[in-house]
């Protein structure tokens, strides 16, 4: 995983109907993935690496990636529904 | 003498044979005979120069709460579509106690964009069980109804809240095989499960704190029945999604049962992941297992207004600027402030092939709605000015309330599309149709795979195109006695030009309770639509009100009591 690093985003369209942001990672041995983005984790990656636009990604690390992702999907942690 | 004889058609009878001409005559609900009929019949149909068929189904829906207040899930019935299944992604609206109701409604209001208001004042919520949600739709029933159970909705009626908390206990796990027995008696066709939806505190669904040994307890219920299993994997990832279709092949050869997972996208990007899967699929096939991938046939298209920050824009940083960091009220100013909006416009000239093409979905004032539905280059021609500009004058005058839409962004890889559409082991659907209904038109997929996958690109033929929605489909689900126009068939058909057959333009309506609007899109092309021998919907007449739905494959009561040809 060491060393896996942004390589290409591309918008794609997810399936209701919201634009999403597409990575493709990058590893060392010449591996590829992809990791999907919402806006809010575009946007968090975005400000970490002090980047304005899609292009500006291009080399970010993927503990950037994750830690985008993280942000996303912990905005609501802590607010568990229990009532019913 | 016939109830019905419909004469002159080409008929494409959902086999994948070769059209062939014939009349056919029907006799209460079913097909009596196909051939040359001499008798007459008490009702008369001249199809000369069109295609009959059977009734299109459609197994990936959410039209659970619209059939509480429309029988008819209009639109889908008139493009063709004369059985749904609605509980798909582990979401249905029964078994539900009274004290989750705002529990499930706040789900599907996330998952669904199914709007609160509609549920609030459109559902007279009279029913708990899933017995009782069948009673409750069954009147006025026009179209038939395939209708899976949720996974998420039994957690809650066996483990309460703490569907949402943990993994099952042995005796709650034996205790939701129960409910799922009553279920399957009640009338479901199958159960659905999800592992990537979120509720509407974006907390994973209850479905998701399922472990391996719940949803196989849950398999080998559906066993029993030889009913049907449908996920939703991690889509989004090839690796997670290889791995979910091996657990589904894993179940469906332990227990016997068909499984169906939804949806498989192509992007220009992930072709080699659909490759991977499909790889994946055809291995699992030829063990024996039955792990069937849904696709659909509509391209994706990307929604948006400048109220709301769009990825669409991400690679115009000023724009996204400004629709990330600007209250409604400096973005119009931003808008209006000329050197900002010099500057808007210089760098949106990377995309000036992209914005002639968006087309105006919706806005607020009087004085233009005379463009929707209009292309952007259109208002453009109309109004003496530039595509950008149009973009930037609507979105000041209706302050942001300008909806634009860019079609055909996403799925839209005719060549790989089609191949994967015309793959015998894939299976047509994932419409969504019911859903989403804020945000696009789920309605019209049948229309558009014949108009572009058999007519424009010759992708596929007719005779193919019908069977992957009718008699495959019935196949798959294990709808008796549908799919197919054969004597002693149960007569669902349909009745279309196959030169014009399509889906019309989408349009906003206001059809939805609580005033609550939608989009939808017309059928085109499409005739008649027969249900259980009579007919359901004209295109001359529209809607009929003698409804004859059928839930399916029904409780053990409604198959004794099938009316034999």
């Amino acid at each position: 995983m060491s060393g896996a690093t942004v390589s290409q985003a591309r918008i794609a369209a997810a399936h209701d109907g919201e634009a999403e942001l597409v990575l493709t990672l990058s590893f060392g041995n010449g591996g590829q993935s992809l990791v999907t983005l919402d806006e809010f984790a575009a946007r968090t990656l975005l400000a970490s690496c002090a980047a304005d636009s899609a292009d500006g990604l291009i080399g970010a690390s993927w503990e950037q990636v994750r830690d985008a992702l993280v942000a996303s999907s912990g905005r609501y942690a802590g607010t568990q529904n229990t009532e019913h | 003498m016939y109830d019905l004889v419909i004469r002159n058609g080409r008929v494409v009878d959902g086999s994948g044979m070769p059209a062939y001409n014939a009349d056919i005559a029907l006799s209460g609900n079913r097909i009596a005979k196909i051939g040359r009929i001499a008798e007459t019949g008490r009702k008369e149909i001249d199809a000369e120069g069109k295609v009959v068929s059977p009734g299109f189904i459609d197994p990936h829906t959410h039209f659970d709460a619209q059939l509480l207040w429309d029988g008819y899930a209009k639109p889908a019935l008139s493009h063709g579509v004369t059985t749904i299944v609605p509980g798909n992604c582990s979401l249905s609206l029964a078994p539900l106690r009274a004290e989750f109701r705002t529990k499930l409604v706040g789900m599907f209001n996330q998952i669904e964009e199914m709007p609160l208001k509609a549920f609030k004042e459109g559902v007279v919520w009279d029913w708990e069980t899933f017995s009782e949600y069948i009673t409750r739709i069954r009147k006025g029933l026009a179209i038939n109804v395939a209708p899976l159970v949720g996974h998420s909705v039994i957690r809650l009626w066996v483990m309460g809240a703490a569907a949402m908390e943990r993994t099952a206990t042995p005796e709650e796990i034996t205790a939701m095989q129960g409910v799922l027995r009553e279920c399957l008696d009640a009338g479901a066709i199958g159960l659905s499960t999800s592992y990537v939806d979120m509720d509407e505190k974006l907390q994973p669904v209850p479905s998701r704190y399922a472990d391996a040994a719940e949803v196989e307890a849950f398999a080998s219920v559906l066993g029993e029945y030889g009913r049907i299993l449908q996920i939703v994997p991690e889509f989004y990832d090839a690796d997670l999604t290889i791995a979910r279709l091996d657990q589904l092949a894993e179940i469906s050869l332990k227990y016997a049962i068909p499984t169906t997972f939804s949806p498989l996208f192509v992007n220009a990007d992930n072709v080699d992941a659909i490759d991977r899967v499909m790889r994946r699929v055809d291995e699992q096939f030829a063990r024996g297992a039955r792990v069937w991938p849904q696709v659909q046939t509509r391209p994706i298209d990307i929604s948006f207004c400048f109220a709301v920050p769009s990825l669409l824009f991400i690679r115009l940083p000023g724009w996204y600027r400004i629709m990330r960091f600007g209250t409604p009220d400096q973005i119009v100013a931003a808008f209006k402030d000329p050197a900002t909006r010099e500057k808007l416009v210089a760098e949106s000239a990377v995309y000036n092939a992209l914005w002639p093409k968006l087309r105006l979905r919706l806005v607020q004032t009087e004085a233009n709605q005379k463009y929707i539905g209009m292309t952007v280059g259109e208002i453009a021609a109309a109004r003496a000015t530039t595509p950008i500009d149009v973009m930037i004058d609507l979105s000041i005058e209706e302050h942001l309330d300008a909806h634009f839409l860019a079609a055909d962004m996403g799925h839209n890889c005719d060549e790989r599309v089609g191949a994967l559409l015309k793959h015998p082991r894939v299976h047509i659907g994932a419409s969504d149709g019911g859903a989403h209904i804020l945000s696009f038109s789920t309605y019209g997929d049948t229309g558009f795979l014949f108009a572009h996958y058999v007519r424009e690109l010759n992708a596929m033929s007719i005779e193919s195109a019908v069977k992957k929605i009718t008699s495959d489909t019935a196949s798959i689900w294990g709808i008796p006695d549908r799919g197919l126009l054969q004597q002693g068939y149960i007569a669902d058909i349909v009745i279309f030009d196959p030169q014009t057959i399509n889906r019309g333009e989408e349009k906003y309506v206001q059809d939805v309770p609580g005033d609550g609007s939608r989009y939808v899109r017309d059928a085109m092309g499409v005739d008649t639509v027969i249900v259980g021998g009579g007919v359901a919907w004209t295109a001359v007449a529209g809607y009929n009100a003698d409804t004859r739905g059928q839930i399916l494959p029904g409780e053990m009561q409604d198959t004794r009591t099938l009316v034999p040809a």
